[in-house]
């Protein structure tokens, strides 16, 4: 669904912008499974018929032994917000437990700060005055590497979850964003790994921070040729 | 604080300059004065109220409870309520976890068990009563201050109840101070190539971005994550900016602790 401009006055609330269908079905076939070093990804866009983009990934270690982490992502927005002018689009992000819940109300808010910085840097908020635009994340499944709950595993899945959401959304955003982990420390990148636009360490030592912040981006370039494939194999 | 368009880009400017030009004349490793209170509040066990310069008030108790750690293992509560915002909101309920995490990480459980059953649980309340930039440091500093002023009950009955179930037995008078060390947040904010610690509203409303480091134990310890500052200036940073804030950190932190001791 494209992006309509909110400050013109618009045709009926039911319209629908003109949609072709596409011309290849073929390159729907193209499985969309594909090996990183230690990863491997799903990855599905447009899941969710009501929102305006959403995105759905299923993250599992190569050898498959451990269960899978499920996300489904849902973009809604821009939409016009009542109230006082803003010059900027407000983003909120909102996270879910679909099926269990195994993270404390406060540590899933923390986490939502987190992102929301993240894609406040992100996303070209200028563009979408007088607006919001609000995500929905929902974990279907997650289970850490020794069956406890962390964090600090979901978070790239979260930030690879949002950025394919927002690009199917078509909201404009400055770079793929994406994230690489290491030993626990998160580093969401931006770009090609010059900047970063998130920083996450709970545990673990210090004195090796920039080589691990090195390592993240490895991961970071891998992801993010991961989903840049995938959407270059399924444009419309 | 409001800023028009046009203030918000000079001080952009002026901060982002080598050495950098902040509106109250700081240096950029340098904090705005506090004043800091402890022990006034007579029903809990330790107490501390800390004024910023620019009137940013918090307060911070500690009441500490007896429980039987192998029923309830969770040996410390953090409660947070910031004036002005809602109790569940985003904000209120990351700074509540952030200051949960550092300091179920960082202190020792055992210097608050009393038996082999027995120990105490803290209860650190933080009450924000006006915050005007970032109230995280701040909210550290008292919580710091509080701890380290608490004092609780003096055990006088064995401290070996495998044998015979009885309760802890306490002195009618005396207490023992609660010996702990107590970690450090450090809010900085990243504007253009600079790194300003503890940034004031007007500094946290330009900022690129923010970053949390922990003290702990005299040295740089975890979490440090980024944290936004605002919401509507954002931006990426280079690593030389991490390498940066911790070389400041690293600078600062042992004179703060100095100061805070001196209390």
């Amino acid at each position: 669904m494209s992006v309509s401009d909110r400050r013109r006055i618009l045709g009926p609330t039911n319209a629908r912008p003109i949609q072709f269908a596409p011309l290849n079905e073929d390159s729907k076939k193209i499985d969309t499974e594909r090996k990183n070093l230690n990863k491997s990804v799903f990855i599905e866009n447009g899941l969710v018929s009501n929102s305006n983009g959403s995105s759905y990934l299923e993250t599992r270690d190569s050898n498959g032994i451990e269960y899978p982490t499920l996300l489904l992502t849902s973009v809604y927005g821009p939409r016009p917000t009542r109230g006082s002018f803003n010059s900027k689009a407000s983003l909120t992000i909102q996270f879910k437990e679909v099926t269990a819940e195994n993270f404390p109300t406060g540590e899933l808010k923390e986490l939502c700060n987190f992102l929301t910085n993240i894609f406040n840097a992100v996303i070209n908020l200028a563009g979408y005055p007088k607006s919001g635009i609000d995500i929905f994340l929902n974990l279907i499944q997650h289970e850490g590497p020794s069956g406890e709950y962390s964090r600090e595993a979901i978070l790239p899945t979260c930030i690879n979850g949002i950025t394919l959401a927002l690009v199917d959304a078509g909201i404009e955003i400055f770079d793929m964003v994406s994230a690489g982990s290491y030993n626990g420390t998160v580093v969401s990148f931006t770009k090609n790994g010059e900047e970063i636009v998130g920083l996450w360490k709970d545990t673990g030592d210090v004195e090796d921070l920039v080589e691990t912040i090195e390592k993240c981006k490895e991961q970071y370039y891998q992801n993010r040729s991961t989903m840049i494939k995938y959407l270059m194999q399924n444009k419309k | 604080m409001v800023l028009s368009v046009t203030e918000k880009a000079y001080l952009y400017e002026s901060l982002s300059a080598v050495p950098p030009l902040r509106p109250d004349g700081r240096a950029a490793h340098q904090f705005r004065p506090v004043e800091l209170f402890t022990d006034f509040l007579p029903t809990s066990n330790g107490s501390s109220k800390i004024v910023a310069s620019d009137g940013s008030e918090c307060i911070v108790s500690v009441k500490a409870k007896v429980v039987d750690h192998t029923v309830d293992n969770e040996f410390l509560v953090v409660d947070v309520d910031i004036a002005g915002h809602r109790d569940d909101s985003q904000f209120v309920l990351s700074i509540g976890s952030i200051l949960t995490k550092v300091l179920t990480q960082q202190l020792e459980q055992r210097g608050l068990q009393l038996t082999r059953k027995y120990s105490f649980k803290l209860f650190i309340d933080v009450l924000v009563l006006s915050s005007y930039s970032h109230p995280l440091s701040l909210i550290s500093f008292a919580i710091y201050a509080a701890l380290n002023s608490t004092y609780l009950p003096k055990l006088i009955s064995s401290d070996d109840d495998l044998d015979v179930a009885e309760l802890p037995l306490f002195h009618d008078y005396d207490l023992e101070k609660l010996d702990v060390r107590v970690p450090l947040l450090f809010t900085v904010a990243l504007v253009g190539n600079n790194v300003l610690i503890d940034p004031a509203s007007n500094e946290s409303d330009v900022a690129n971005n923010g970053l949390v480091v922990t003290w702990s134990n005299g040295k740089i310890g975890t979490p440090i994550m980024t944290i936004g500052l605002n919401d509507d200036n954002v931006k990426g940073f280079g690593s030389s900016h991490i390498r940066t804030t911790l070389e400041m950190i690293e600078k600062c932190a042992p004179q703060v602790v100095k100061a805070l001791d001196g209390i």
